[in-house]
């Protein structure tokens, strides 16, 4: 009897299986799945074999300038034609943190460049105020003064030899030190810790080129303005930045997750660039730099922006080519 | 032996008498009430024939109307509506991080493009149901929330006065005009091409039914000759009953369809055409507003910016002329006026670009978020305003058209029906005076 009911009971489950299988098959919804946000303009740059380490940066005696005029009569007479103009046209961007910002609240382009390019504009025009800004890219810099597009370009930008063929460049007005911004919680602490990993430069800067030399290479990731770079490392898709500290302070003063860490992998004094041809212009730039580390005008504006990187240093001191 | 009488048989005798008739059944068909009867059952059965095939395509016609006007254009303006809200989002996002502490129209203004956007993403879905476009759309939903999100943060660090937020908001925009708006505009162009091709397919000469129409009146003439003949009775009273509910019928149904054709005709070639003209001239002026303020934004790629924004206003202008220049455009009044906003527009992004030229971003902004009558928001307010008009008497007409179209057809399947069993009555009391004559 019993064994009655366990057919019986076997019966109705097959039954209710086939039952089942009959019922129409479920066709799974494809998923869609599509790519994280990026920053407008970011791309993975090519891998390029490692570099050997540049020898000394200094078979050009980069950081030697031209010495500023001695008489007021010259230093008149090379900024003639930016005096008629009525304006100094300086170049630099808007994504540089202390450097060259838009102030969100007032809309107005600040910081440290820019206060330095007042300070030329004060010297030629009497008023800070006469300057018409151009916005460029890091990559644009130099074309920029080539085509002379800019009079000046204060933009963060390292005095290099392969530079100075192109560009002539003022006497150093900052130095800065290429190290790492990373993440608090990261375990990346020196350039070492940087193979494989992907790591955020603005692309056509000094900063990229360091980052190459280190093996096995990471992997470099380019974007517009260092502001992006902040974006990226926000979004998680990348893990590190490297560049200048001046610039990375700028970009942990907006957020207090990251900090900055490691050696200094490279010095990037920094200087004004100005057209190859224009000497005069070096010239009059030159006694700008001069007057304004000797009034306190220099200390006076890197307290203003820079202190986050500590007590203000001395100014560079102004270094000048034998004539 | 025994003898066994043959008893009589009991059955009638006449039973087994042969039954076969000197002729087979069929042979009845030759006779002629036989002819009279089988031409009276195919001319009725050619009648109702004609009656279903009309009344079919009339049926086919008004579904496929009534799926236009229920299912196919609402989802083509959903699509449209989309695309300009999201534009509208983007310019509004942008307009209000150049101004400083974010103005209150614009902050709602911005809201409500989400909202907008929102609910025209929802309509669009509920008629989507081939897998690409569902999947487009998913798309461009899942982007929207990711869109809203970074726009929220790029708010969040420009009140926190983090430089960051404009980089923020690039990313942003940036994914609102190379992503989101493309998939937009696709959704739009395929759901517009539908509306398109069904409102295409009424417009067609329905070669079936006039075939079977003509056959039904060319025999029923031919039915009248031979009874004619046969009987002496030159005309057949049923017969020119029936064949005037043919003609009536045919009279009738031609003419809906001729009108109703015409209005689908008027709502393929004007209306709908004016619609994607405007819908496309009101996208284009949002995206030039994006550019002019993004452009006061970002400020690295000022240049594409001002390309891109040369070029939109170029386009519409073109677009505007050929509009103007059409005579069955829809709604001239409103854009009569669309070339000199353009042009004021222009001007006032023409002093956008000398103030920055020297420097004097607080000027510039104040001419691009200005309403002073030289301003750019005085110039680019009207020219939206006229443009939703614009769409707004496009779609009414096309509605309206396609609702025509449908509504002349609405009797005439009953009549057709009413008037075949009329003719085919016609055609049985016809013959049947003839046919009884032989009895």
């Amino acid at each position: 009897m019993r064994r009655a009911w366990a057919s019986l009971a076997a019966a109705a489950l097959l039954t209710v299986l086939t039952a089942c299988s009959e019922a129409a098959p479920v066709v799974p919804d494809p998923g869609v799945t599509l790519a994280p946000p990026t920053p407008a303009g970011m791309e993975e740059l090519p891998p390029e074999p490692a570099q050997p380490p540049t020898p000394a940066e200094d078979d050009c005696d980069r950081t030697a300038s031209l010495r500023p005029f001695d008489t007021e009569e010259e230093a008149d007479e090379a900024v003639a034609n930016i005096r008629k103009r009525g304006r100094l046209i300086v170049g630099l961007d808007i994504g540089s943190n202390l450097f060259s910002f838009r102030d969100p609240i007032t809309g107005e382009i600040t910081g440290f460049d820019v206060d330095i390019a007042g300070e030329i504009a004060r010297d030629i025009f009497g008023t800070p105020a006469q300057v018409e800004y151009r916005i460029l890219s890091s990559a644009d810099r130099v074309s920029a003064l080539e085509n002379n597009e800019v009079d000046v370009v204060v933009k963060t930008m390292t005095i290099t030899c392969a530079r100075k063929e192109l560009v002539n460049f003022s006497t150093v007005y900052l130095n800065a030190n290429q190290r790492i911004l990373a993440p608090r919680d990261s375990p990346i602490r020196q350039p070492g810790d940087l193979s494989g990993k992907r790591v955020c430069v603005a692309k056509g800067t000094t900063s990229l080129n360091r980052l190459q030399q280190i093996t096995p290479p990471p992997i470099i990731v380019g974007v517009e303005t260092w502001a992006d770079c902040l974006v990226a490392m926000q979004q998680r898709q990348v893990d590190a930045v490297s560049t200048d500290d001046s610039i990375l302070a700028g970009l942990v003063a907006q957020d207090p997750y990251l900090h900055i860490v490691g050696p200094t992998l490279n010095e990037e004094p920094y200087g004004i660039g100005i057209n190859k041809q224009n000497t005069g212009l070096v010239r009059y730039v030159n006694g700008t730099l001069e007057r304004i580390r000797r009034d306190g005008t220099w200390n006076t504006l890197y307290r203003k922006w820079l202190t986050v990187l500590g007590p203000a240093p001395a100014p560079p001191r102004a270094r000048y080519v034998e004539e | 032996m025994t003898v066994e009488l043959a008893h009589p048989s009991t059955e009638p005798l006449a039973s087994r008498s042969p039954t076969t008739p000197s002729h087979p059944r069929w042979w009845f068909l030759w006779t002629t009430p036989g002819r009279i009867l089988s031409i009276g059952f195919v001319l009725a059965a050619l009648v109702m024939a004609s009656a279903f095939a009309t009344s079919t395509t009339i049926n086919n016609r008004q579904a496929a109307l009534t799926t236009v006007l229920d299912h196919t254009e609402p989802l083509s303006f959903a699509a449209g509506q989309l695309y300009t809200t999201l534009s509208v989002a983007d310019a509004a996002a942008a307009t209000a991080f150049i101004a400083g502490t974010e103005p209150q129209p614009v902050r709602q203004r911005y809201e409500q493009a989400i909202t907008d956007a929102a609910v025209a993403v929802t309509r669009a879905s509920s008629g989507l149901t081939d897998e690409p476009m569902v999947q487009l759309l998913g798309r461009i939903n899942a982007r929207l929330a990711v869109y809203t999100g970074l726009v929220e943060t790029a708010r969040t660090n420009n009140r926190a006065g983090n430089p960051v937020g404009s980089s923020y908001l690039s990313e942003a925009s940036s994914m609102m005009q190379q992503e989101i708006l493309p998939d937009a505009q696709r959704l739009y162009e395929v759901t517009s091409g539908r509306v398109d091709a069904e409102t295409t397919a009424s417009t067609r000469i329905p070669l079936p039914v006039i075939l079977i129409v003509l056959s039904t009146l060319l025999f029923g003439v031919f039915a009248n000759r031979w009874l004619a003949k046969r009987t002496r009775r030159r005309v057949n009273i049923g017969f020119v009953a029936g064949g005037m509910a043919v003609l009536i019928m045919l009279f009738w149904v031609g003419t809906a369809l001729i009108i109703s054709t015409v209005d689908s005709r008027s709502a393929k070639d004007t209306a709908a055409e004016s619609l994607k003209t405007i819908t496309s001239l009101a996208i284009t002026a949002q995206q030039a507003r994006a550019d002019e303020t993004l452009s006061l934004i970002r400020r690295g790629d000022e240049n594409v910016r001002k390309q891109s924004y040369y070029q939109r206003i170029e386009q519409m202008q073109q677009q505007l002329a050929q509009y103007l220049a059409r005579e069955d455009s829809i709604d001239k009044a409103d854009l009569a006026d669309a070339q000199q906003l353009l042009e004021r527009w222009r001007a006032a992004d023409d002093r956008i670009t000398a103030y920055i030229a020297v420097g004097n971003y607080q000027a510039a902004t104040q001419v691009a978020l200005g309403t002073g009558e030289d301003d750019s928001t005085p110039a680019f307010d009207k020219l939206d305003e006229a443009l939703s008009q614009g769409i707004e008497q496009s779609r009414n007409q096309l509605r309206s058209d396609i609702v025509n179209a449908r509504r002349v057809l609405s009797g005439s399947t009953v009549g057709a029906a009413a008037l075949s069993v009329v003719a085919a009555i016609s055609v049985a009391l016809g013959i049947w005076p003839r046919l009884s004559e032989y009895r």
